[in-house]
């Protein structure tokens, strides 16, 4: 037989008034979201991270050095 | 939903026969939502039970359960196993609701000393707390403190060591014994103060 505190974890869980798939639902759509967020973040995060070190390359200078028709003389 | 494709076939009957160790490490490796929601179905009523006897109404509790759940559900990846996975939610669920009760000022105790006393007999008062009709214990547990009910509640609601206490409050074992002997001492002192006509 349970102790007087388990049988009181028991009354507890009998009293509860709102069902448990509410609060499921919610929670799953919770993983959806961060799931989304995520997968958002796999998709564009390089591209950001590449458009970021584009801009700190010293690659733009010498592009612009560069003649713009380069068989030009 | 890609991933629910990728993977095999889960039927209920495999799904049930899975420890939550195991389910937690596949729900890890491939994100799928059926490993997760086992361990909900599995723990969300002992969860949300323990949230209302700390925070004392339906609607907190229910929303402490949700937030509960999404923090683990963030943190799986930390589950080391060291301890069984329901001790490693259990300690979160307690957290959690010692945060919110003293967020909301309702609990103005300190945090407990540790001590240098060595307790040698941790079920000291244990079989007179015990022995405590369900009625009167619920209404001397909303009396006391936090730390004290959850300490309590670990003890003998949950039936966890005083190594996995000691592991998940980050206390020495020393001190976890004195912390629940304090604990049950409170504990009675409110108890017989309460029913004090029943023993005079």
């Amino acid at each position: 037989m349970d102790n007087n505190f388990k049988e009181l974890e028991k009354l507890a869980i009998q009293n509860r008034l709102r069902p448990q798939e509410e609060t499921k639902k919610k929670i799953n759509a919770n993983i959806h979201f961060f799931g989304f967020v995520s997968s958002i973040l796999d998709v564009y995060l390089p591209k950001i991270g590449s458009v970021i070190m584009s801009f700190q390359t010293p690659d733009n200078h010498t592009r612009s050095d560069k003649s713009k028709y380069p068989n030009q003389k | 939903m890609i991933v629910n494709l990728l993977n095999p076939v889960i039927t209920n009957r495999s799904l049930n026969q899975m420890s939550d160790e195991e389910a937690v490490s596949l729900y890890i490796e491939s994100q799928n939502v059926s490993y997760f929601n086992l361990l909900y179905d599995r723990y969300n009523d002992k969860v949300y039970a323990k949230c209302i006897s700390m925070l004392k109404d339906d609607d907190r509790a229910e929303d402490a359960t949700q937030e509960i759940f999404v923090k683990i559900l963030l943190s799986l990846s930390k589950f080391g196993g060291k301890s069984k996975f329901s001790t490693w939610m259990y300690s979160i669920t307690y957290n959690f609701c010692i945060d919110s009760i003293r967020k909301n000022n309702k609990d103005m105790t300190t945090p407990f000393e540790e001590s240098r006393m060595d307790v040698e007999d941790d079920s000291l008062f244990e079989s007179e707390i015990l022995e405590i009709s369900v009625s009167r214990l619920k209404e001397v547990l909303d009396e006391i403190n936090a730390d004290d009910k959850s300490i309590l509640m670990m003890k003998y609601q949950d039936d966890m060591s005083i190594r996995d206490m000691s592991d998940v409050l980050s206390k020495s074992e020393s001190a976890i014994k004195m912390q629940i002997l304090r604990a049950k001492e409170r504990f009675l002192k409110i108890y017989h103060a309460k029913y004090e006509e029943v023993y005079s």
